[in-house]
């Protein structure tokens, strides 16, 4: 199995007028034009994902929008969890993959910290794990089997700087 | 510190190759491949001041490619048998502060799996974290102080398709 986890793109700022509810910040015009372009590498890279889940935030669902346009994945089957949000529950997000999304590749779009302590989990069974997401970062683990004990290869982590360049 | 991991590209098979494992060198495949990703680390606009390089012809020759693509003089590449894939990484990072702690980019190329549990330790504090590099694979550390635990962020980890495709 492989899971391609992708950080939302740049939103507008909390507390901007006008988007003072985080859970509906959208992204900007910028954020959507680079995440256009993180999308279309992320194609390039292969993956054919049986299911897209996003963070239920504006800002992730448009980036999960974005990614499945490009990736030819309908937008009305986009899943959703809880467990993705920003202070999400990573521990429990593995169970709920484990149980409902035991696929061959699997794309998630959420916010940090709650991404970053989901790889370290997989990767190393603990959140000691330091790695720099990002908005429009995107990692890709593989594993047979996602439990936390076991362990996930970190096969690779690209900025959307470098994501524009390949 | 901004630290970069590089493994050595491909070699020649080890069956049919009469010298010793220190002196295989590089394939035709992997000297150009190497050519491809030392291009696309350089489309990365990053700097390099400091390579190290196990003693082994392999990561010799791979070192090579990179100190000419980055116009590095030879006193910028340093060959250390802590590097070696019998070496010991905790002795490679004291060796770093003793005579390199004031560098600021430094690139180390050696082995696997050497390679991939360092990296674990700096940026999980367990060598056993899953990191491996392929052949020709990079990745990128910001580091205060270098020291053997974790004191590391991964910034990014490419596989060598990916830097080649890059340099193209």
């Amino acid at each position: 199995m492989k899971i391609y986890l992708v950080r939302h793109g740049i939103a507008y700022e909390p507390g901007e007028a006008g988007y003072e509810d985080d859970t509906q910040r959208p992204l900007t015009d910028k954020g959507r034009e680079r995440m256009g372009k993180v999308a279309h590498v992320l194609k390039r890279l292969g993956p054919k994902p049986d299911v897209i889940l996003s963070s239920p935030y504006l800002r992730a669902r448009q980036t999960a929008e974005i990614l499945a346009k490009e990736l030819k994945y309908k937008k009305d089957r986009i899943e959703f969890s809880e467990r993705l949000l920003p202070a999400g529950q990573p521990e429990l997000l593995i169970g709920e993959i484990i149980e409902k999304y035991n696929v061959e590749e699997l794309v998630v779009v959420g916010h940090e910290p709650c991404l970053g302590l989901f790889i370290s989990l997989l990767a190393t069974g603990n959140q000691d794990l330091s790695i720099n997401l990002k908005y429009g970062s995107m990692c890709c683990l593989s594993a047979d089997d996602f439990r936390i004990e076991r362990r996930a290869v970190l096969e690779w982590l690209l900025t959307p700087k470098i994501s524009t360049k390949i | 510190m901004i630290l970069y991991i590089i493994r050595h590209a491909i070699a020649v098979e080890a069956t049919g190759f009469e010298g010793d494992d220190s002196q295989r060198p590089l394939s035709g495949k992997g000297r150009r491949k190497m050519q491809a990703i030392a291009q696309g680390l350089k489309e990365l606009e990053i700097q390099l001041d400091l390579i190290l390089t196990s003693p082994y012809l392999r990561s010799i020759q791979t070192a090579q490619i990179l100190a000419k693509m980055f116009d590095l003089k030879e006193d910028q590449v340093f060959c250390t048998d802590h590097l070696a894939p019998s070496g010991y990484a905790d002795q490679l990072i004291d060796e770093i502060n003793g005579k390199f702690g004031d560098v600021q980019h430094v690139a180390i190329v050696g082995h696997e799996p050497y390679l991939g549990n360092l990296a674990s330790v700096l940026i999980a504090g367990d060598p056993n974290a899953s990191i491996v590099l392929k052949k020709g694979g990079i990745c990128r550390l910001a580091i205060d102080k270098i020291l053997y635990g974790r004191c590391a962020t991964m910034e990014w980890l490419l596989s060598p398709a990916q830097l080649v495709e890059i340099g193209e």
